[in-house]
This record gives structure tokens, sequence and C-alpha cells, in this order.
């Protein structure tokens, strides 16, 4: 089968509402657009929400969507947006702690050390503030550059590169403690 | 270069962001002081396992009908917007008979008459003044690009 870009897909859903457009389009992420959220939020029930919320409107304003424009950075600006909505209006307690989320690397599963470093770093990150855990998701998790990240999250790329270096500076702390 | 200069570049090198003319003297400044050194290989070290992280959980059965949860979402956010201009029409329709039935009321006393013209001029400018300010402040609104 012909494999249809996520930006063709994308103007078929903005011109033509099209759903099964929509519902490659859908498949085919979800399963990274869910793993990032769970990045961003550090809980399962969340992250499923945020996804699925961020799919909505990505039907519902497809209209908005550049034509021309790559459909993941698009994506990853409004499941960030979505997180930060969520964050403000719920106040919902996390119902799985770090050690219940993380099982380490593949090949960390022959190796406990690796295992419970990886899972130290998951804990760190997550008592980051949401700002500085969410450059270094959008670095590491996506590879984004300063400016794609700039532009997912609406500031300067000199803004980035200080978030970076205070996100990096608290977890070298935290790991000295 | 001084370690705390160092320190502040450390950041942009590791992330290829650092411009090229302070790239050779920062590695100058690395290949002598084994405590930047230090920072910048733990630094990478957590930026590989950070994009190697792996979960578990019980998502993959949710992922299973992530298709038909995000379907029934958008079905309840159009019955929530018919809903909501429904309640819409309905208390402005109730509102528009209430005001009219009084105001033209002869037997109801002028005072109240008149608070309610009052009352009801200052809500018709209040209501203009809100969504002036809202188109005001979208047009130069440099983030109205970015989705919400």
């Amino acid at each position: 089968m012909q494999h249809i870009a996520d930006e063709t897909l994308m103007e078929r859903i903005k011109n033509a509402q099209d759903r099964e457009a929509f519902t490659m389009l859908m498949n085919r992420h979800k399963t990274h657009a869910y793993r990032l959220a769970l990045q961003l939020t550090g809980d399962h029930d969340e992250a499923m929400d945020c996804a699925q919320e961020a799919f909505v409107k990505v039907f519902t304003r497809a209209r908005r969507y550049q034509d021309g424009r790559q459909f993941w950075p698009w994506f990853v600006g409004i499941l960030r947006n979505t997180v930060r909505m969520l964050r403000r209006t719920t106040r919902r307690r996390r119902k799985a702690g770090a050690e219940e989320l993380i099982v380490g690397l593949p090949d960390h599963r022959d190796d406990p050390e690796a295992a419970a470093r990886a899972a130290e770093l998951w804990r760190r990150l997550l008592a980051l503030p949401p700002k500085l855990r969410e450059v270094m998701v959008l670095r590491h998790q996506e590879g984004f550059n300063y400016e794609q990240i700039a532009a997912v999250l609406g500031v300067s790329a000199n803004t980035v590169a200080s978030r970076l270096h205070a996100a990096r500076q608290r977890l070298a702390q935290d790991h000295e403690m | 270069m001084k370690c705390s200069e160092a320190k502040e570049n450390l950041s942009r090198y590791l992330d290829g962001e650092l411009p090229a003319a302070q790239v050779a003297e920062l590695e100058r400044h690395l290949a002598d002081c084994a405590a930047c050194r230090a920072d910048l290989e733990r630094w990478r070290a957590w930026g590989k396992e950070l994009a190697n992280m792996n979960f578990s959980g019980d998502h993959d059965r949710k992922l299973d009908v992530f298709e038909t949860s995000v379907y029934a979402r958008l079905e309840r956010g159009i019955a929530w917007i018919l809903l909501s201009l429904g309640g819409v029409l309905v208390l402005a329709s109730a509102l528009f008979y209430a005001i009219r039935d009084v105001l033209l009321n002869p037997e109801i006393v002028w005072p109240l008459r008149a608070g309610l013209t009052l009352l009801s001029l200052a809500l018709v400018i209040l209501a203009v003044g809100v969504v002036r300010h809202r188109l005001s402040t979208y047009k130069s609104d440099k983030y109205k690009g970015v989705l919400r």
C-alpha cells in the first residue's frame, strides 16, 4: 500500500473533514503521542486523556493547519498545550508513582543497575518544574532543536537554551544530594 | 576560559547549538578540565537514557480503543456545542420577553422600569466591551498561531 505523507492526510482533513485520513493519521501516531504525553504528565491516565484530546483538536481545528507545515511539530505543540490546560484545570493526584511507570530500557532487563539508574533519572525528571521538564523531553525524546522547541512553546530559542541549562543543573543538583 | 563560563556554554555545546566561534574555545577548556568533561558526559548519558526510556502499564489495551475513544469525544463535543447554543437561545429569549413585558407595562411603577432600562443598557455595554477587548487582544496576540 502506498504511504501517504502526514501532511497530505492533514490537508485532506482540513479541506474535506476526511475521517479516513484522520483515522490513518491517528493510528500512525497514537503510540508516539501517548508516550510523549506520559513523559510530560508522568501519569498513564492523564497521558491517555491528553493524547486523545489533542487528536480531537487536530480534527476540530484542522482549518488552522497551514498547508505544507510539518505535521508532527505542529501536533506536539497542540499536545503540549493540552497537557498545560489539563494541569491548570485538574488537580488530580498521580495514581501511579514513578516506580510503577519505569521498566527501563529493553537492554536493561538483565541489568538491574542500569534499570535503577533509569528509574532514578525518571524520578528526578518528574520532580522538575513542568517548564524545565518539557524542554528536556522535547530535546531528548523528540530530538527537536532549539528553534523547533521554541516554536512549540511559543518562546525564543534563548529561553529554550536557558531552560535546558537550568534543567540539567537541577538534575545534577538532585543527583548530588 | 573559566569553569563558570564553560558551564554556561556546555548545554548549547551538547545540543550542537553553540556558535562555531565558541566551540574551539570550549573544547580547549574541556581538554584541560576533568570536572567540566564529567558534567558533559553525565548530561550526554542522561540524554541517551531519556531518549530510550520505556514504560510499562496497562496502556496497550487503551491504545487498542484509542480511535473509538477519540470519535466518542468528538461526538460529545458536538453535543456540548448544541446544548450550549440551545441554552443561550433559551436564556436570551426569556430575558428579552421578561424585560419587554416589564418595560412596556404601564402598571409597573416608573422607577422600577427606569432601573431595569439602565441595567439592560449596562449589560449591553459590558457585553460589547468584552467582545471588543477580546477581538483587539486576539489581533495583537503574538501566540495566536500556537494552538491551545
